[in-house]
């Protein structure tokens, strides 16, 4: 099942001035239910665009946007409501912080969509139990939080919302790699509990391979993949041609094979490094 | 993303305008408009604009870009022309017509005078404007324009009026607000996002709706100040003494003709204002 | 080669409360030397007062207690003048983590030129100092543009340069990385090498990308405000469980070569080396 489906979809910068960019090149894609999808290609690939497709805050110049069913431009004037349902984490999100209390603040988008106040202090203890926080928090002002801390009353901000996909643009960037794997983690562990379709968009192939079941690999404005991490991650070849990198254990894995080791090519997590090796020649090894 | 500030509209090239000190251009474009403030005749109209006619095309600026840089204005301009074109009564001889609206009360006449004034009122305004645009904004970076300013205002430090500090502002300011707009892009649709609407209700409804945007933008603002200032103590500012500029403002010979210019075309507004024999506003 | 340029000697520092901080040190007891000509990695969780380190050698901040040297003139004696701290800044220059917030000019090379005319050099001389810097980043096609309109990276290296124009001895990158994208990184990375390297200029890298530690002479650890690890990529990394501990990570290759020595029984020798010595040295003792 897929939770949203892009249908020839085209954009364009400053179409028709002589700064025209196309950002968009006929896109379709789909994004499967119940699943966390990466987003990755190169800064001015046109994964932000993309990105802002999905949740109205731009319109593409052709095509159809369909979220759960709907073309969500069907009706203009009721954009407002697709943003209820595709939650969106911008980069660095803690820089939106703004009410005098991290209860406030995590209260206003469910405030916006008009729920009843028991509704809006039930969601916003579930979603910042998710984020890792602690009720303590509710009262203090966002703005004496350690930067760790904002960034997870923000990302609580937009799970308070309960939307049914969750896109989140380098949730982890400027993050150390111990409160990385924190924000990801959860952002895994909220999506499986929750059943949250989740979108990811990142820089960080090991992330990637690490943390979502799916990819999406985007260049010059087109779609070049979409498919498992398997799929995507053992197209090296692909990968190479776009100027991404493959995660850093597949550099190792490839290295191998290329030094006479029978290790399969489709692998890209450590851990399915080592299984790999372990039952090639853990048991009937040299030693 | 693409975010242009009026004031940054430069037209890279290195035409004798380009290269005159901004001493000299403020010199010129300040005696430049009281000359066309002061012109009366309607004959002091053609030396103004034969020598703005030359500037522009010794700046090497298509005219074609100043054109569609004066489009914005062009309402303003209609507007008052109109304006004038009404306002201004005439004698019996000079009316052109005449249409009565409602009897006795309403009547609207149109003379030859109003035609003329509204004319050289619209002359006016687009003199003013492709002077100041060809030579502030067009051929002058707004940190030339900038270290002009300073400059010649620098004698007023002598009474411990902070020049320095106003024009590394003005520089600061000018630096900061592509970002600040950008900034603001972000943050809007980021609220947004939350389900913002910034378009409906009542004045109070949308003055409250932009609370989630300024309080994160002057954050964010401060942030950057702090930072700034950090970063520009570690590269050694500690205000206007013992600074050095790259680009040293010297006066060339070219210089001293276009000083001398707007001071003759001053002086040949004012002989024509009394001599010429053509309309006067 | 006989001083160091920077010496630390138990060196601590507490954020006072007013300004957010908790009291408890942000630095506490550090005591570190960097050479003349070195390439230093600074790696650290959050808050392992990696940056309060930068800041205290640059004189943003004055420690509580312990002595700093740049180039053998103690930095926290009283008696320091403003001149002093110009002489210091001088010397160490730094380059900032939010490539937006340190660009003052609306111009490239009048970015580049700012250090410099703040020093009152001649202004033959600042021309000659940008547009020398500007071509070691690589930037000299950009000297008119204006700052907003370049992409992170070279934003970051037009900081670079402004400070490289100050011709400093050491220039310390506060996580200068953490905002750019992978091109952007690489762009610097390489700069930052450049610099090193054909420039003779010594560098300190604080950054918690440990690809980025790994090209460094040596890497230096922090944790919880305390020096923690010193020693050469390949001694540090060597280490999985210690840089765990403080929050860090190591490459794919230790983390994998380091399950096989534990849970296989296998002796690789742990260290930092390329993909193909990675797989021979697997290969060879599997």
């Amino acid at each position: 099942m897929s939770i949203i489906e892009l249908k020839n979809v085209s954009f364009w910068y400053g179409r028709k001035t002589p700064y025209e960019i196309k950002a968009l090149d006929d896109i379709s894609l789909e994004i499967e239910e119940n699943s966390i999808t990466g987003l990755i290609g190169h800064t001015g690939s046109g994964k932000s665009t993309l990105v802002q497709m999905l949740n109205g805050i731009l319109k593409p110049d052709s095509g159809t946007v369909i979220v759960d069913g709907q073309d969500i431009w069907a009706k203009p004037r009721e954009i407002g409501k697709v943003r209820f349902k595709v939650g969106m984490v911008m980069q660095y999100p803690e820089y939106q912080l703004f009410a005098e209390t991290v209860r406030e603040d995590i209260a206003y988008g469910p405030k916006n969509m008009g729920l009843e106040a028991e509704e809006i202090e039930a969601r916003v203890s579930r979603s910042i139990a998710f984020c890792g926080l602690t009720p303590e928090i509710l009262e203090k002002s966002p703005f004496d939080l350690s930067g760790g801390q904002k960034r997870r009353v923000a990302l609580a901000g937009i799970m308070a919302m309960e939307p049914k996909i969750l896109v989140l643009d380098e949730p982890a960037a400027g993050l150390d790699p111990k409160g990385r794997r924190e924000i990801l983690s959860g952002i895994r562990k909220y999506s499986e509990e929750s059943g949250t379709s989740v979108i990811i968009v990142s820089h960080s192939m090991e992330d990637m391979a690490m943390y979502c079941d799916r990819v999406v690999v985007m260049s010059h404005a087109r779609v070049l993949a979409n498919g498992t991490c398997e799929e995507v991650f053992s197209n090296h070849k692909m990968l190479f041609d776009a100027g991404l990198d493959v995660p850093e254990i597949t550099s190792i894995v490839l290295a191998m094979r290329k030094a006479g080791l029978d290790i399969p090519e489709n692998i890209y997590t450590v851990d399915g490094a080592f299984s790999a090796l372990k039952s090639l020649y853990g048991k009937g090894g040299q030693n | 993303m693409n975010f242009d500030v009026g004031l940054g509209q430069y037209y890279e090239s290195d035409s004798v305008i380009h290269k005159l000190d901004p001493r000299t251009k403020l010199f010129f474009v300040i005696v430049y408009i009281v000359a066309i403030f002061v012109a009366r005749d309607a004959y002091a109209f053609i030396p103004l604009a034969c020598v703005l006619v030359f500037a522009v095309i010794l700046s090497r600026v298509p005219i074609f870009t100043i054109l569609r840089g004066l489009r914005a204005l062009v309402f303003i301009v209609l507007f008052t022309a109109v304006l004038n074109v009404f306002w201004t009564s005439g004698t019996e001889a000079s009316m052109i017509f005449q249409y009565t609206v409602i009897p006795d009360t309403w009547t609207i006449t149109l003379y030859w005078e109003g035609l003329y004034n509204a004319g050289l009122l619209a002359a006016r305004i687009i003199c003013l404007l492709v002077c100041t645009t060809l030579f502030f904004s067009y051929t002058t970076t707004p940190i030339e324009l900038t270290d002009g300013i300073e400059t010649a205002l620098s004698p007023l430090k002598k009474i411990k009026i902070p020049v320095h500090e106003f024009a590394m502002m003005m520089t600061i300011a000018l630096r900061f607000i592509p970002t600040l707009i950008e900034e603001t892009n972000k943050i809007m649709n980021a609220q947004k996002a939350r389900g913002a609407d910034f378009n409906n209700g009542g004045l109070i409804k949308k003055a409250k709706a932009l609370i989630p945007i300024i309080i994160p933008l002057f954050v964010s603002a401060f942030r950057r100040a702090d930072e700034l200032a950090t970063a520009m103590e570690c590269r050694g500012y500690r205000g206007g003494n013992g600074r050095t500029r790259m680009k040293k403002l010297k006066m060339h010979l070219r210089d001293l003709f276009w000083f001398l210019i707007p001071v003759l075309l001053l002086a040949g507004v004012i002989l024509i204002n009394i001599y010429g024999n053509g309309y006067k506003l | 080669m006989s001083l160091p340029l920077i010496k630390l000697e138990n060196v601590s520092f507490s954020y006072p409360e007013s300004e957010g901080g908790d009291n408890s040190f942000a630095v506490k007891n550090l005591s570190l030397e960097i050479n003349e000509g070195e390439f230093v990695a600074i790696l650290g969780h959050n808050g392992s007062g990696k940056s309060t380190t930068a800041k205290l050698i640059n004189m943003i901040l004055a420690p509580n207690s312990g002595k700093i040297f740049v180039d053998g003139k103690d930095i926290t004696h009283k008696d320091m003048s403003e001149d002093d701290v110009f002489e210091v800044r001088k010397k160490v220059g730094m380059v900032f983590q939010n490539p937006d917030n340190q660009i003052v000019a609306t111009v490239v090379e009048e970015d580049v030129a700012f250090g410099p005319e703040n020093l009152g050099v001649p202004s033959d001389e600042i021309r000659k100092r940008v547009d020398e810097a500007l071509e070691i980043v690589n930037m000299s096609e950009y000297a008119r543009h204006a700052p907003h309109r370049l992409s992170g990276g070279q934003k970051q290296r037009v900081a670079i340069a402004g400070t490289i124009a100050m011709k400093p001895r050491c220039i310390i990158f506060d996580e200068s990385t953490a905002m750019l994208d992978p091109i952007g990184r690489k762009e610097v990375m390489n700069t930052i090498l450049r610099l090193n390297k054909e420039e003779k200029i010594t560098v300190v890298l604080i950054t918690h990308y440990m690809n980025e530690a790994v090209l460094a002479d040596r890497v230096v650890v922090m944790k919880s405000g305390e020096l923690y690890l010193d020693g050469t990529p390949s001694q540090v990394f060597s280490e999985p469980e210690k840089l765990w501990q403080a929050g860090l990570e190591v490459p794919q290759s230790v983390e994998l070569m380091h399950r096989l020595n534990t849970e296989l029984g296998t002796k690789i020798p742990l260290g930092v080396y390329d993909f193909d010595t990675v797989a021979e040295l697997i290969k060879n003792n599997i």
